[in-house]
C-alpha cells in the first residue's frame, strides 16, 4: 500500500568559518578601455562565484556586470582567498569587493583631479563616472579614466580586504563564543509516498523558503537550492558508503552502482522555491551565507514525513527499504 | 533600489561548461609527462617493518620511486598529524606508503607490483563506541579521544541549568540518531598536474577547492617559499567539501621535484570513494524536557564524532557542531557533551552542512517526537520555540536578522498549511 505524508524542519546555519577570523582580498584593476579585471582566488566549483562576484563589485561600482571581468585562476597573481568553503564566499568576498571598489573610487577621483585641475574634495563618483560637483558636465567616464591612466604611467588598481570578527576566546566552562555575526535561516515542507510492501519511499512534493539575506542573483541561488534538494534527498534516503558499519567497513562501496545517488528522477516535479529576503546589517548589500543550508532541512524533513506516513521513526540515515521494512515488521509485532 | 544585486544574471563560465570546452584540472597533460600510482596500505591497521624500492626502480619506464623518506616534509593537513606518505604505522586502509612515477600507468603499476615490502597487521577498531574503551586498540599515539584545551575527552556547552529544566518538565524524550559515512560524489575525481617551470619554479595545476587553503600546508612539505611554488586551477568539477583536504598534490608535488618531470596523479574513482577524506559517521543521543504547553525547558545532547585515524578537519567540525546542535530554538537550559575519538578508518574531511546538518537531522527528528509526544502540530512546537530577533543562541551568539518564525510561515503558505491566526501573527521581531 502506498501512504503519503507530510513532514517539516526548521533551521539556521552560520556564514563563514566557524569562529570567524577567514579574510579574503579582492583586486579590481582598470584597463584602457574602461572595463575592469577583478581577481580573488575563490574556486569556481558549479556554485556560480565569478558571476555573484561581477555583480557585487558592479553593484559596488555603479556599473554593469559586464564591465567586470574575475580572474581566479592561481596563486601568483589572484588576491588572496582564505577557502572556498563555509557559505562564506558572497559574503566575504562581497564585503572585500565593496572595500575594494571604494580604493578604487579614491584613485580615480585623485587621477581625475588631475586632469580637470581641482581639488579631490570637488569631485563625485557615480555610475562609472568621476565629474564635478559645481558642474556635472566637467566629467571622465572610466574608459576616458582606464586610457589616460594607463597610457600616462599611472596605475589605477584599488584593492582591499575583509576580515570577519574573530571569536573572543570561548570560555572553558560553558562554552561560550560567538562563531558567527551572520545566521542564515530556513525551512522546508515534504511530502513523500511509502510503499509499504517494498519500503521504497518517494519525494512527492518539495516546499523550500530559506532567508539567505538579500538574494545577489536568484537564478544562482535557486540553482544551489536545485542541488540542495538532490544532495539533500541523496543523504535521507540513499547515500552509505559502508552499510555494516559500525560493527565492520568490509563491505564498501566503490562505484555508482552500489553507492546510489539521485538522479533526476528522485526529484519531484513539484519542487517550490521561495527567498525571504531579511537584509542582514552586517553582510554585503545585506546578504548572507546560501551554499550549505540549503542541503540541510531536507534529511529530517524526509524523516518526519516518513513517520506521520507510516508511523516509524527512522533513526539512522539513510532511511533505505531494507530499513522501512525492518521497522514496519517490528511495529507489527509490537502491535 | 540595486541595479546589479538581485538581477538574474546568467552563469559567468556557463557556456564553456555547457559547451564542454571548459578545461579541469584533471583535463590536462603535457609532453613528457609521468604518471603516478601509489602503494596503498591493505590492512586496516598496519605496521610497515621494510620496504625496499630497488626492484621497482629497475623496471623499464620508471623515473622515482618513493617512501615517507624521500618528502621533505612528511606531516600535513588543517591539524598535521598525517603522513603524506606512511612511516612505521599506517592507520586506515587505503593510506599511502609508497608512490612511483612512469611513463605510463601499467608501468607504474607493474613498478607497485616490484616493491619488497614487510608488514604485519595489527589489532584494529572500527566502531567509535568500542574505540573509546580502555582496552580498545589504539589508533593514535596519544590515544583514541581527543583531548580538548589540553585537560578534557568532553568539549562541553553548558547554558543554565538541565537538571532544574528537566525536573520543570512534564516530559521527558529521549533518543539515538547515527548519520553514515558519506562521498561527497563530485563529478571530476582528484587530480594533479606537478612540474617545475623552466626556472624551477613548482607549479602545481589542482583540483583543490581553496589554492591559497593548502597552499601554506604544501610549501611545508616541500620546504619551498610561496614565490617557489604556485597553485593553478579554481575551476573545478564540483567538491563539496572533499576538496578541502590534500589527496594528491603533496604526492605529485614531491615527485615532479624528484624526477623534474611533469607529474600527473589522478584518482580512480575507486580511490575517490575508497581513500580519501568522507563525511564521517556520527552518533547523537538527546533527552529534552518539556512542558505541556510545548515548552523545551531542557536539552542535553551527547555527540559523537568518528574523525578516522587522522584529525584533518574533523575537530574544526565537532567545534561547529557544538555551537548549533541545540537547534534554532530558545532553550535556557542546555548541556552538550561532544567527544571526537579516532577509528581506523580514512579521516573526516570536510562535506556541505559540514559538522551541523548531521546534527540538524537528529535534533529536528527529535523535536518532531517532541511535538507527537505532547499532541501538538509540527509547526506548533517550532514556533512556539523559534529564537527571535534579539536573542543570543545556545554559545552566547548574538543573533541579528532573525527568519525561524518567518520562514516557516511562509513555507507552510507555499504548502498550502493554514496556520491558527496566532501562529499567523507571530514575528521574530
Amino acid at each position: 500500500m502506498i501512504k503519503r505524508g507530510r513532514g517539516i524542519s526548521s533551521i539556521y546555519y552560520p556564514t563563514g568559518f566557524n569562529g570567524g577570523g577567514d579574510p579574503d582580498h579582492v583586486s579590481l584593476r582598470l584597463k584602457s578601455d574602461g572595463t575592469i579585471d577583478m581577481t580573488n582566488a575563490t574556486c569556481e566549483m558549479g556554485q556560480g562565484f565569478k558571476s555573484v562576484a561581477c555583480q557585487m563589485v558592479a553593484e559596488a561600482l555603479g556599473v554593469s556586470e559586464e564591465v567586470i571581468n574575475i580572474d581566479n585562476s592561481n596563486t601568483d597573481t589572484c588576491a588572496f582567498s582564505m577557502d572556498t568553503a563555509g557559505s562564506r564566499s558572497t559574503y566575504i568576498v562581497g564585503l572585500a569587493s565593496i572595500n575594494a571598489a571604494q580604493d578604487l573610487i579614491k584613485q580615480m577621483k585623485m587621477y581625475a583631479a588631475a586632469m580637470l585641475s581641482c581639488d579631490i574634495s570637488e569631485l563625485e563618483y557615480a555610475e562609472g563616472k568621476v565629474f564635478k560637483k559645481s558642474n556635472t558636465s566637467e566629467q571622465l567616464t572610466l574608459a576616458e579614466i582606464g586610457s589616460g591612466a594607463t597610457y600616462s604611467g599611472k596605475f589605477l588598481m584599488g584593492h582591499d580586504g575583509f576580515l570577519p570578527p574573530v571569536a573572543p576566546p570561548r570560555e572553558p566552562g560553558t562554552g561560550f563564543t560567538e562563531p558567527s555575526r551572520s545566521m542564515a535561516w530556513g525551512a522546508s515542507v515534504i511530502d513523500v509516498d511509502v510503499d509499504t510492501e517494498t519500503g521504497v519511499v518517494e519525494v512527492v512534493n518539495l516546499f523550500n523558503c530559506y532567508d539567505i539575506g538579500t538574494v545577489i542573483n536568484p537564478l544562482s541561488a535557486e540553482g544551489q537550492v536545485d542541488g540542495g534538494n538532490v544532495q539533500g534527498i541523496g543523504m535521507a534516503l540513499f547515500e552509505d558508503l559502508s552499510p555494516d558499519y559500525p560493527v565492520s567497513i568490509e563491505k564498501y562501496t566503490s562505484d555508482f552502482t552500489d553507492y546510489i545517488i539521485p538522479t533526476s528522477k528522485d526529484i519531484p516535479l513539484n519542487s517550490q522555491i521561495e527567498f525571504f529576503e531579511n537584509y542582514d546589517p552586517y553582510g554585503p548589500f545585506g546578504a548572507k551565507g546560501c551554499g550549505e543550508m540549503v542541503t540541510n532541512t531536507q534529511p529530517p524533513a524526509i524523516i518526519n514525513a516518513i513517520y506521520d506516513a507510516v508511523g516509524v521513526w527512522v533513526d539512522s540515515l539513510p532511511a533505505t527499504p531494507e530499513k522501512i521494512l525492518r521497522l514496519l515488521a517490528d511495529n507489527k509485532k509490537s502491535i | 533600489m540595486f541595479k546589479s544585486v538581485g538581477k538574474r544574471v546568467p552563469r559567468f563560465d556557463g557556456i564553456g561548461h555547457v559547451t564542454g570546452k571548459t578545461v579541469y584540472p584533471s583535463d590536462l597533460s603535457m609532453p613528457g609527462m609521468l604518471v603516478c600510482k601509489t602503494l596503498r596500505s591493505p590492512y586496516h591497521c598496519t605496521r610497515i617493518h621494510f620496504i625496499d624500492t630497488t626492484e621497482a626502480e629497475k623496471v623499464p619506464g620508471v623515473y622515482s620511486v618513493i617512501t615517507h623518506k624521500d618528502v621533505p616534509h612528511n606531516l600535513f593537513s588543517m591539524v598535521p598529524d598525517h603522513h603524506v606518505l606512511a612511516e612505521d604505522i599506517a592507520r586506515y586502509k587505503g593510506q599511502n606508503i609508497v608512490a612511483v612515477a612512469a611513463v605510463d600507468k601499467s608501468t607504474a603499476l607493474k613498478a607497485l607490483s616490484k616493491v619488497k615490502i614487510e608488514m604485519e597487521e595489527l589489532p584494529y577498531v572500527i566502531d567509535p563506541v568500542e574505540a573509546m574503551k580502555e582496552d580498545a586498540p589504539k589508533v593514535r599515539p596519544e590515544g583514541n579521544l581527543r583531548v580538548f584545551d589540553d585537560v578534557d575527552t568532553v568539549r562541553r556547552i553548558r547554558r543554565g541549568d538541565v537538571e532544574k529544566g528537566f525536573a520543570e518538565a512534564d516530559y521527558i524524550v529521549e533518543g539515538e540518531y547515527w548519520t553514515p559515512n558519506q562521498e561527497h560524489a563530485p563529478i571530476e575525481t582528484t587530480a594533479s598536474l606537478a612540474y617545475l617551470d623552466g626556472n624551477g619554479k613548482l607549479v602545481i595545476h589542482s583540483k583543490t577547492q581553496g589554492l591559497y587553503f593548502t597552499l601554506g600546508d604544501l610549501s611545508n612539505v616541500f620546504q619551498l617559499p610561496l614565490n617557489k611554488l604556485k597553485m593553478v586551477g579554481a575551476t573545478i568539477g564540483g567538491a563539496f567539501g572533499g576538496q578541502n583536504s590534500i589527496h594528491t598534490d603533496h604526492i605529485a608535488g614531491v615527485l615532479a621535484l624528484k624526477t623534474g618531470k611533469p607529474v600527473k596523479f589522478h584518482l580512480t574513482r575507486e580511490e575517490e570513494m575508497m581513500y580519501t577524506t568522507i563525511r564521517s559517521a556520527w552518533r547523537f543521543k538527546i533527552k529534552d524536557g518539556i512542558k505541556k504547553d510545548g515548552k523545551i525547558t531542557a536539552r542535553y545532547v551527547d555527540v559523537l564524532e568518528d574523525c578516522g585515524a587522522y584529525t584533518e578537519l574533523g575537530l574544526y567540525a565537532l567545534e561547529k557542531n557544538v555551537n548549533y546542535i541545540g537547534g534554532a530554538n530558545k532553550i535556557e537550559n542546555l548541556a552538550i557533551d561532544g567527544r571526537l575519538v579516532y577509528t581506523n578508518k580514512m579521516p573526516s574531511g570536510s562535506m556541505r552542512g559540514f559538522g551541523v546538518n548531521i546534527g540538524q537531522y537528529a535534533e529536528q527528528v527529535q523535536t518532531d517526537k517532541l511535538a507527537r509526544k505532547i499532541g501538538i502540530s509540527p509547526f506548533e512546537i517550532r514556533l512556539n520555540n523559534a529564537f527571535k530577533e534579539g536573542d543570543e543562541n545556545h554559545v552566547g551568539n548574538p543573533l541579528v536578522a532573525v527568519s525561524g518564525i518567518e520562514t516557516l510561515q511562509k513555507v507552510a503558505k507555499m504548502a498550502g498549511v493554514e496556520l491558527p491566526k496566532e501562529y499567523q501573527e507571530m514575528s521574530s521581531k
